[in-house]
């Protein structure tokens, strides 16, 4: 007797809200079921926010904003992707968005590497053997390399997707990385 | 990049950066390799550039100092009018010089046109604009003999927010369409069919139903705003001060027309749109960022 091999059933991809039904409930309009979402996530967000803008108080104020516009925007969600995944891109836009309004705000073109490193300084000297811990060193990274290395290091995002989110060139965006981390080693070995 | 093999020390860290990303052809790859291995420095080099995306990736979750959550709520618990169009096509204020003459330009036309209609409604037949429209969201559905229309029944140019009422918004999908309780209400009183396209307004029928729930709408996002105001920029703050004035302006003098001329169909449709651009106005500036 001849075995025959049947096909597969095909499945359709499990929307992510079905997995979670918070999503689904904040989707209709439960504050409850989003404010459950919110705490689940609100630590991911906010580290992504803080690690991108180096400031922790600004980082709240975009993590209420990203968490304000997830909320405008969830029934936009069609769950392709995790809700997760969803949120933490709508927080990289959020930063992004900030930034280049902020950029507006201060009425010049800057170039966000400008000073060459020279953030890395500590604002006080380190005694001897006192190293600087390698959160410490992000946040004192200029903000160009400190964007792509929280993106590509920290985050895992890749580089196609970095230099599309920031509008350049995935070659700019390695050679930020580079010296990024060049800059960073030099800070942990200081 | 050139390289130069075998690699000196200059030559390995111009190498690096490919090396790390995977982008060297083997070649430099095997030269980068060898060079490490017989130089102490630059082997330590590459092995502190190997561990720190490790370090990265292992990092832990960051807190927030406080709970983020009440302020969070306080923006997305207000009922809100839809958006339709995009914020950042609502006059919002920016530091864009055009903005405040666009909306004086815009409340002008307003009052001009407000007035024009009621000098000259004498002269016309009685208000009743039947034209074709596309088809609307909703619309409030009582068609009813010509003989018995006591308010005007407008056509809207354009599928827009400008004859959405309010709905029970603050909720994810600025989309939706729910009816206020009170024009709902109205709604199935009237028991009613009025073409597809076309919207009941007069002074005792929506805009009766529907201004207290944009009052209601502005109390509470002025609340949200003021509650705000330290958050966001002086000059945001200012203009979007003057830009409600102008619009409250208007909100006043088509009430004022509307009270000489309660009937009037087309001035109450004024009112409407003026306090649905202030509702809009004070949503945007709730939703606002704040300022660095």
């Amino acid at each position: 007797m001849t075995a025959v091999a049947l096909p597969e059933p095909m499945t359709a991809p499990t929307p992510s809200y079905v997995a979670d039904p918070d999503v689904a409930l904040a989707a209709a309009g439960d504050r409850h079921a989003f404010e459950r979402l919110y705490r689940q996530h609100v630590t991911r967000v906010f580290s992504l926010c803080a690690r991108m803008v180096s400031d922790r108080t600004r980082a709240e104020e975009l993590t209420q904003d990203v968490f304000v516009r997830a909320w405008e925007k969830l029934s936009l969600f069609r769950g392709e992707s995790a809700f997760g995944t969803w949120l933490h891109r709508m927080t990289v836009n959020v930063v992004l968005n900030a930034r280049k309004s902020e950029g507006r705000n201060r009425a010049r073109f800057e170039d966000d590497d400008e000073g060459d490193g020279i953030d890395l300084l500590p604002s006080r000297p380190l005694a001897p053997g006192d190293r600087m811990d390698l959160e410490a060193a992000i946040a004192k990274l200029p903000p160009g390399a400190r964007r792509v290395f929280t993106l590509h290091d920290v985050e895992g995002y890749k580089h196609e997707e970095i230099a599309e989110m920031l509008g350049v060139t995935s070659g700019a965006t390695k050679a930020q990385l580079h010296r990024a981390r060049l800059l960073l080693r030099e800070a942990l070995n200081r | 990049m050139s390289v130069y093999m075998p690699l000196d020390c200059d030559g390995f860290a111009a190498a690096l950066a490919d090396y790390l990303e995977g982008d060297a052809p083997e070649a430099v790859r095997a030269a980068v390799e060898a060079h490490a291995e017989e130089c102490a420095d630059c082997s330590l080099l590459l092995a502190d550039l190997q561990a720190i995306p490790r370090r990265a990736a292992a990092l832990p979750a960051l807190t927030p100092s406080r709970d983020l959550w009440s302020g969070i709520a306080e923006r997305i618990d207000a009922r809100v009018l839809p958006m339709q169009r995009p914020a950042t096509q609502i006059i919002v204020p920016t530091r864009r010089s055009w903005a405040r003459p666009a909306i004086a330009a815009a409340a002008l036309v307003i009052v001009t046109a407000g007035i024009t209609h009621y000098a000259t409604r004498a002269l016309t037949p009685p208000v009743m604009a039947t034209a074709p429209a596309p088809p609307a969201r909703e619309s409030i559905a009582t068609p009813a003999p010509r003989q018995e229309v006591a308010e005007a029944i407008i056509t809207p140019s354009a599928p827009s927010s400008e004859n959405t009422p309010p709905t029970t918004m603050g909720q994810p999908g600025a989309q939706r369409t729910d009816r206020t309780p009170q024009v709902a209400a109205a709604r199935q009183g009237s028991g009613r069919a009025v073409p597809s396209g076309t919207r009941l307004v007069g002074a005792d029928g929506v805009m009766n139903e529907t201004e207290p729930v944009y009052d209601r709408e502005i109390t509470k996002l002025r609340t949200i705003v003021k509650s705000r105001r330290s958050t966001l920029d002086p000059a945001t703050i200012t203009v979007l001060e003057q830009s409600i004035a102008v619009i409250d302006s208007a909100i006043a003098q088509s009430r004022s027309a509307l009270a000489k001329d309660p009937a009037s169909g087309f001035l109450a449709n004024q009112l409407n749109h003026s306090l649905e651009k202030k509702v809009e106005l004070l949503r945007t500036a709730a939703m606002l960022p704040a300022r660095t």
